[in-house]
């Protein structure tokens, strides 16, 4: 028994065939349209980067010493400036920006909810305590402040999604609680840093903000092995995922394991926020307004790999304008995502169906 | 399938939400081949019955058999090859067309992962004609009405290629959120009807329904499900079933019951305080303003 021969004799084979070229043509403008945008966003993308090398950093490197510089074909001054500062920089950003991106469409496709992004609902603040307390209690740096933000994270993600627990986890009262262990974690937060001394209270700042200016090789190797695994990940829950937002009892007809799903899907955007986190600081924005801008592009109901490349274009650029708008830079670029990104937030905020 | 097999079969089968059982150890054959349908008054346990044996529901006591298999020790994925199921109010993701709804249907055919199976458009495409929402195929779902919506899903469950449909209210429209309730017109539930009817005469599938009209329940069906606070009420070919005894009882409304002269199917003629009223004098031309 074929399937598509199974119903026949009733209606005619000519108007399913022709109902089912419709189908595949539109299919096709689809791809084509997915392909143009995913290609669109690489070449931004890869254009930010090499801006990301002439345009910022602390000297100005001559123009014709960049690329070599970048491949590692110069040293003093050039190699500093691009092969250990600008390039690491541009790369995080890129990278980070994925990561936030494809945490965030995870997350709102997984509680249906554009607001529940790992930033709204308090992962970025118990990154935040994390870090603050093992940068006051046990003077880290580096790894160990990455550590310590991870840990945060994780713990924070722990205890909302334990709260909100009532056999299934509604989104309005993620959120809320997300809100308010969130507030919980920044009280933390303002507290150790009151009691830091000078200079331990700068790097606080400063990774508190989200500042991409201690970017080095060993965040971007983590970060992009993050990206690679990650995005394996959810390339395999990708289809199961979306077929929740049909309903929990339409998505086990058509054979979802939707605790399985759900459970995947819940660690992949925890872990992946967690460790983007740990590296650029709480970045905030990014993770909230790449999915629906995806979506929109892609008139799709989701879309969390193109959400990634929003995600790294918006922040290589907010990165780059960090550095080199005139009045305000240099300011870190996590103080104006947010100038770029609450506008977005209160736009779907007022729009009657916001959606993801 | 020959029609002795039950295609689906609750022995025991109890429900409670937080304490409080919505079905209680009840036992009930759903035969191949064969339309059934679930009846009975609002909060009667009709749908939490319907999931049950859709696998959707977790049971507190009981089992059941799809085709002899426990259904819940099958993979999930392979009783949806079986079983099609439709909710009474599933939900569409947003902006999503109706072809790439329907085909939501063919997950669980082929591989999980990547591209669907070879001849998925064309069960898209066949499901999208029988159920007449070729026309819309390109159109958002959220822009279509609440009964070309409702035709839609059915499209997606077709194309699931079961050979058993479980369809909650199949005759009632499905709703956004914000839109106002409605009625699916007289003519698109007959279509709906009919449709099942031929899919179940031409093609052999075993359909298990809830309905809420009860001469619409008997005119289609082959047997009728009685449902009354969680147990059965009566179960039986529907012109059994349907007496005015038993709408009395397990509707609590007075009734005469007639047969339709054509097909000899039960029809329901409510006696209400009015129609008794008006009985003994049938000249008496009262319109409803009168009678307030």
């Amino acid at each position: 028994m074929t399937v598509h021969t199974e119903h026949t004799g009733h209606i005619q084979r000519d108007a399913i065939r022709a109902t089912a070229a419709r189908i595949r043509a539109r299919a096709r403008t689809t791809r084509r349209r997915h392909a143009i945008v995913i290609c669109g966003f690489l070449l931004i993308a890869l254009g930010l980067l090499v801006a990301q090398l002439y345009l910022t950093g602390d000297a100005l490197i001559p123009a014709r010493d960049v690329v070599p510089a970048a491949l590692g074909q110069r040293d003093g001054l050039a190699d500093y400036v691009v092969r250990r500062t600008n390039l690491p920089r541009g790369l995080t950003a890129l990278l980070g920006g994925a990561l936030f991106g494809l945490s965030g469409a995870l997350a709102q496709r997984l509680f249906g909810n554009p607001l529940a992004t790992p930033d709204i609902i308090g992962i970025s603040s118990g990154a935040g305590a994390g870090a603050m307390i093992v940068i006051a209690g046990f003077g880290a740096t580096g790894i160990g402040v990455q550590g310590g933000a991870m840990l945060g994270a994780l713990a924070v993600s722990l205890i909302v999604y334990g709260l909100s627990w009532r056999g299934g986890v509604q989104s309005y009262r993620l959120i809320l609680i997300g809100i308010g262990v969130g507030a919980c974690a920044s009280a933390i937060v303002t507290f150790v840093v009151t009691r830091l001394d000078e200079v331990s209270t700068q790097r606080a700042m400063r990774w508190l903000i989200g500042s991409l200016n201690g970017a080095n090789q060993s965040g971007v190797a983590l970060l992009g092995a993050t990206l690679v695994i990650g995005l394996a990940l959810v390339v395999m829950i990708r289809r199961p995922l979306s077929d929740l937002a049909l309903g929990d009892e339409l998505a086990v007809g058509i054979g979802v394991r939707v605790p399985i799903v759900r459970l995947a899907a819940l660690l992949l955007a925890t872990l992946l926020a967690a460790v983007v986190t740990s590296v650029t600081g709480p970045i905030a924005f990014v993770a909230l307004v790449a999915g629906p801008i995806a979506t929109r592009l892609l008139r799709v109901p989701d879309a969390p790999i193109v959400a990634a490349l929003v995600g790294a274009t918006l922040l290589g650029a907010t990165d780059i304008a960090a550095q080199t708008l005139p009045l305000i830079s240099p300011v870190p670029t996590g103080a104006i995502t947010a100038l770029f990104g609450a506008p977005v937030l209160i736009a779907l905020l007022v729009r009657k169906k916001a959606t993801v | 399938m020959t029609p002795d097999i039950p295609a689906l079969h609750g022995d025991g089968i109890s429900v409670g939400y937080s304490g409080q059982e919505v079905l209680t150890e009840l036992s009930v054959t759903v035969p191949g081949g064969r339309i059934t349908t679930l009846i009975g008054p609002n909060g009667s346990g009709k749908s939490t019955l319907l999931k049950a044996l859709g696998r959707v529901q977790p049971l507190t006591a009981g089992t059941v058999a799809l085709d002899g298999e426990d259904i819940h020790r099958m993979p999930t994925r392979a009783v949806a090859r079986k079983l099609g199921l439709l909710p009474q109010s599933p939900l569409a993701p947003e902006g999503i067309t109706v072809a790439d709804l329907v085909r939501r249907g063919r997950h669980p055919h082929g591989r999980s992962l990547g591209r669907g199976a070879a001849g998925d458009t064309d069960a898209v495409a066949e499901a999208l004609e029988l159920t007449g929402t070729a026309e819309f195929a390109l159109r958002p779902v959220d822009s279509l009405s609440g009964g070309q919506r409702q035709r839609a899903w059915i499209a997606m469950v077709l194309a699931q290629s079961t050979p058993i449909l479980l369809l909650d209210e199949p005759t009632t429209p499905i709703l956004l959120l914000d839109e106002p309730t409605t009625f699916l017109d007289i003519a698109h539930q007959i279509e709906v009807l009919e449709l099942l009817s031929s899919l179940r005469h031409d093609h052999g599938k075993t359909v298990l329904l809830v309905l809420h009209d009860l001469e619409q329940a008997a005119a289609y069906s082959d047997q009728i499900v009685a449902l009354k606070q969680g147990e059965i009420a009566a179960v039986g070919n529907p012109s059994d079933v349907v007496t005015e005894a038993f709408v009395a009882e397990v509707f609590g409304l007075a009734c005469r019951v007639i047969h339709d002269p054509d097909t000899g199917s039960p029809l329901i003629l409510p006696r209400g305080k009015i129609s008794r009223e008006r009985a003994p004098q049938p000249q008496d031309v009262r319109t409803k303003e009168d009678t307030r």
